[in-house]
């Protein structure tokens, strides 16, 4: 019961976390957020399993985890005002010749990220983009004139 | 286009197996579990309170009391637990201690007054755990209770 209970309990506390803390850092790995990546396991694992250390505990512990990434993903699925708040919502930071300033500050991307983002599908200028968005998986979208036509 | 969950057969399989534990667990099936059994026989009454239920590695206290229900005192009384229901626990401590045939004496129980034997285990082999706790007066027999631990691997 305990074990269900504390899975659940970190399980949601992440999910908030890493929504918290924008979409920028799921996208690309900065040495930053690989530390942190890395210590979150470290320091919630006592938490989880206490001093429990059977394999009973390991089952109902793991099975708990993808339960809960099932649900997620079921309900997710199924509910779109569900989605949007676990997973978040595209947000466009370029449109039509024009940076959306508010935009770029609150996901603290700068435009030298977005020139290498652009590089990287052929392009060198931000003219040549109609749109350029970061999706709510962190990676950012570059749509060029020709093909947003 | 509505969005429905659609699934293959032998995925509900899974799904259902992958449920159950989290749902067994907060009903409580995998939790530690005590129980008591009491039993009295010529004026002695021996309650045993011991764990029906336990995880491997996990520490607890199996308790044993005899009490004197009667107006004399009794003297030589004797507790002792069997051998193949310890096997399957590590790290045991007897309080008071005990002799290398798991046997716990007292000179004499007054009245209306009781004697305890605490017993620390640690689940160590996963399965069941039975054996029985015996209680004598004067080398004879007067109790002789059963217990079974179930021990999760």
């Amino acid at each position: 019961m305990e074990t269900v209970i504390r899975v659940t309990i970190i399980f949601a506390f992440i999910t908030i976390a890493l929504r918290i803390i924008g979409k920028r850092e799921l996208g690309e790995m900065s040495p930053n957020d690989l530390v942190l990546l890395l210590l979150i396991p470290e320091i919630v694992s006592q938490a989880l399993i206490r001093e429990d250390f059977s394999l009973t505990n390991g089952l109902i512990g793991a099975s708990t985890l993808l339960s809960l990434v099932l649900i997620n993903s079921i309900f997710s699925y199924k509910f779109k005002r569900y989605n949007r708040l676990i997973e978040g919502k595209p947000v466009v930071l370029f449109y039509h010749g024009k940076f959306i300033e508010g935009a770029l500050d609150r996901e603290r991307i700068t435009i030298d990220e977005i020139l290498s983002e652009i590089r990287t599908t052929g392009h060198d200028k931000f003219e040549q983009m109609k749109w350029i968005v970061l999706e709510p998986d962190g990676k950012i979208s570059c749509i060029p004139y020709r093909e947003a036509n | 286009m509505k969005p429905k969950i659609k699934v293959w057969p032998f995925q509900w399989i899974g799904y259902l197996f992958l449920l159950t534990l989290p749902v067994l667990s907060i009903f409580g099936y995998f939790d530690e579990n005590m129980m008591t059994e009491k039993t009295e026989s010529h004026g002695l009454e021996m309650s045993i309170n011991y764990p029906s239920k336990l995880r491997y590695g996990e520490m607890e206290n199996l308790r044993i009391e005899v009490r004197n229900n009667t107006k004399e005192i009794f003297s030589h009384i004797s507790i002792s637990l069997s051998r193949n229901y310890l096997e399957n626990f590590e790290e045991i401590t007897f309080t008071p201690n005990v002799n290398k045939d798991y046997l716990v004496s007292f000179e004499s129980i007054p009245k209306n007054q009781s004697r305890y034997v605490d017993i620390q285990i640690k689940g160590k082999k996963f399965g069941n755990s039975k054996g029985q706790v015996m209680l004598t007066h004067e080398n004879r027999k007067i109790i002789n209770q059963s217990i079974k631990t179930f021990i999760f691997p």
